[in-house]
């Protein structure tokens, strides 16, 4: 899940979750029929077996480096920074066995962000600019979540808990998640809930920080989730899912304002409605390639929203393994979203006088536009590299006799623009703060 | 049983073990008892006389579920696997080094075929005297999984259960690892012609090992084809077979030994187990480092591949 608050973060992250792998081989109707036979048998019904807790304890840490372009010049309005977000990001995960049918895994993000974020759009020369905020923003975040995985026979039970902390910002969540399988494990069914409350206390808040910012104030979310994944034949995977969320309080950016074309009075602050629901819908096919060791994956996803958003989402993508040791993965990503019904990069002069707009926001994230990603992945799965001796104890916990480490290597490069999108953006809708970034990542997983 | 039967167990508890131990003995003696066509007194025995009776034989529930097992293995062999075809055993001597007659062949299998069967659980009636339900084709592989599961039940998480190369695991090796097991060379015995590693599940093997008979240069298997009475020729020299259960892996091994070579290949493809099996000209097929794999979290992995995307 992506927990990070929408307010003072320049991402616009398209929701990325666990992607199924291409899993175990659909057993044929010979197998299924002598398999249900043999498990009506008195007293031979094994305890699971596949859906077993992680038998080994792994950890994973990653390093990535995200960064924004510099707003280009004619984008830019003349006496602004240009400069945009540059993110460190440092992550530790710990997966263990807690006991035959249990097992715990520890998050721990953290995250060191520097840079200007855009605050208000101008009029310059016949353009929309973007002003970005003044001061450089520097800000670091600590993310901790912990899952307790509990396995049945044919499912899990997952309870999960955690925080987010910056100094603007605090994000508390739970919740639980269920998943089932059925028809010899070829289907699985996946729902989940969870709640998170968020408080903000911006940085130079209140009437004394000169910004007509709030001081403090906070909203709640739920989110639902429900999934199905289906292993279609021995060589294919087909998922779809379908999630909805209903968040309620403060939703507005306080880092941003809406400034009024010919500036007759000062910029309004962002301002968006007390609620939002959100629905997205995703289907995902993955095809494996026996002969050639390569994988098709395919994915799109529908998004629309209360405020007016509509989004649409395409992803291809090849996954090659050679000698079962290394797997290159390029993949190309589309996406395109419309406005939000609120969105306006300036608001018009002839609306003042007691009709300001109640909703209004200058936000590029809530502008119509498109955009383009391609990513590439490299990883190295280096087995058994390490041999050592375990003793009793870190035995129970997950500890064999040897390290499995995978080594992965990954870069993105994102490109949006208003004219990239489904639907013609006319040249004053566009934002001027439309993002595009590059992102690298390191990662090291270990399985012990 | 008629072979060799090994428990090999681990544990912190000499005397739980032993206890578990004598638990599976006795499991193993009560199948034997119940379902051996040489003991006078067994189910088996009784069933067998109750052959040409209008009125039949009620089982148990046991036997039901194996009776079901069995049609069901029937079915999906095309009736390959049929647990009819021991009478034919009476007319193939191999000792004897003599084959039968066409005729000898053909009045006997009027005694075989499951479709002649009428099975309606739990009312069992064999139609023709003579008629014979043989167990043996797939009990050994049952009481394997049973006295695996009796083993898990009784706390071992530790330990292999052999009944004459019929195998299934209770658990890993005590530090994690697999058991290795030896498949035997069909031609030279002693020798071990691959390495399986099980850590789960069970492992079955077929193969035309013993018992063949030589008569004019031809090599005649004990493999009879319930479908013509006749030896089958053609198939492959051995087949081993991993499974979740040694009953499913043992009745798909047996079912491939009744495939031509190319047929056997497929079918074993098709049903989609792990597999290893020799040709008559010794080439291996199938997965030829049968490496049972110790099961990983699928999703637990996938989440630690996840860190790295912003």
């Amino acid at each position: 899940m992506d927990r990070r608050h929408e307010a003072g973060r320049a991402t616009v992250s398209e929701g990325d979750e666990d992607r199924p792998t291409f899993a175990m081989p659909r057993p044929g109707k010979t197998l299924t029929a002598l398999t249900t036979s043999a498990l009506a048998l008195p007293g031979i019904a094994g305890s699971a077996r596949a859906d077993a807790p992680i038998e080994r304890a792994s950890a994973s840490t990653s390093f990535s480096y995200y960064r924004e372009d510099d707003v280009e010049n004619k984008r830019l309005f003349s006496t602004s920074t240009a400069e945009r977000y540059e993110v460190f990001t440092k992550q530790l995960r710990i997966d263990f066995p807690t006991s035959e049918r249990t097992d715990v895994g520890i998050d721990y993000l953290f995250e060191d962000m520097s840079g200007a974020s855009p605050w208000f759009v101008q009029q310059e020369g016949g353009r929309f600019v973007q002003f970005m905020s003044g001061a450089t923003i520097e800000d670091q975040r600590h993310d901790l979540n912990i899952d307790l995985d509990y396995y049945m026979d044919s499912g899990k039970d997952t309870v999960s808990a955690g925080f987010s902390v910056e100094k603007d910002y605090e994000s508390w969540h739970f919740g639980m998640a269920n998943e089932r399988q059925f028809n010899d494990k070829n289907t699985t069914m996946n729902v989940a809930w969870s709640w998170s409350f968020d408080e903000i206390e911006p940085t130079d808040g209140g009437a004394a920080g000169g910004f007509n910012r709030v001081k403090s104030d906070h909203k709640w979310s739920v989110d639902l989730f429900a999934g199905l994944t289906q292993i279609v034949s021995r060589a294919s995977v087909a998922q779809v899912t379908v999630n909805y969320k209903h968040s309620d309080g403060f939703l507005d950016d306080p880092y941003k304002q809406i400034a009024y074309i010919g500036g007759a009075a000062a910029n309004l602050p962002d301002a968006r409605p007390h609620d939002k629901d959100q629905v997205s819908v995703m289907a995902r096919y993955r095809h494996h390639f026996e002969d050639v060791e390569g994988t098709l994956q395919l994915d799109y996803r529908f998004y629309f929203d209360s405020w007016g958003v509509t989004s649409h989402t395409a992803e291809l993508g090849w996954s090659q393994t050679f000698a079962d040791i290394v797997r290159i993965a390029p993949s190309f990503r589309y996406y395109s979203q419309s406005q939000a019904d609120f969105y306006e990069p300036m608001v018009a002069a002839a609306l003042t006088g007691g009709s300001t707009p109640i909703e209004r926001s200058s936000d590029f994230r809530l502008s119509p536009y498109g955009a383009l990603a391609a990513r590439l992945k490299l990883e190295v799965d280096l087995e058994d590299c390490l041999a050592y001796e375990v003793d009793g104890t870190l035995g129970d916990y997950g500890f064999s006799e040897g390290l499995d480490l995978i080594l992965g290597l990954s870069y993105e490069r994102y490109f949006s623009d208003g004219h990239l999108g489904l639907t013609t953006v006319g040249e004053f809708e566009q934002s001027p703060g439309l993002v595009s970034f590059h992102v690298g990542a390191f990662t090291i997983t270990g399985s012990f | 049983m008629g072979s060799p039967c090994k428990l090999e167990l681990y544990g912190p508890d000499t005397t739980a073990i032993e206890r578990a131990a004598d638990a599976a003995c006795r499991e193993i003696a009560r199948l034997e008892t119940k379902y051996s066509r040489y003991r006078e007194d067994s189910l088996a025995s009784r069933i067998n006389r109750s052959a040409g009776s209008a009125c039949g034989i009620v089982v148990d529930d046991e036997t039901a579920a194996l009776l079901d097992f069995a049609a069901t293995a029937h079915a999906e062999s095309d009736g390959r696997f049929d647990p009819t075809s021991g009478v034919l055993r009476r007319v193939w001597d191999f000792r004897s080094g003599c084959l039968p007659t066409r005729d000898e062949v053909d009045e006997t299998l009027r005694l075989v075929g499951w479709s002649k069967v009428r099975w309606e659980k739990p009312h069992l009636t064999l139609p023709v005297v003579g008629m014979q339900l043989d167990f043996g084709g797939f009990v050994k592989e049952y009481a394997t999984d049973r006295v695996a599961e009796l083993l898990r039940g009784e706390g071992l998480a530790h330990g292999l259960v052999d009944l004459g190369g019929d195998m299934a695991v209770v658990g890993p090796q005590p530090d994690g690892s697999p058991w290795l097991v030896g498949v035997r060379n069909p031609r030279a015995p002693e020798e071990a012609i691959a390495r399986i590693a099980l850590h789960d599940g069970g492992l079955a093997t077929s193969g035309d090992y013993e018992r063949c008979m030589v008569v004019d240069d031809v090599r005649y298997s004990h493999i009879l084809d319930p479908r013509t009475g006749w030896s089958f020729r053609g198939g492959p020299a051995c087949v081993s077979v991993r499974a979740d259960h040694c009953l499913v892996a043992g009745v798909t091994s047996t079912i491939a030994m009744l495939h031509e070579e190319a047929g056997a290949e497929s079918f074993l493809a098709d049903v989609g187990l792990p597999h290893l099996g020799i040709t008559q000209s010794g080439r291996l097929f199938g997965e030829t480092e049968l490496v049972s794999e110790a099961p990983r979290s699928v999703a637990a992995r996938e989440k630690t591949r996840a860190i790295g995307r912003l």
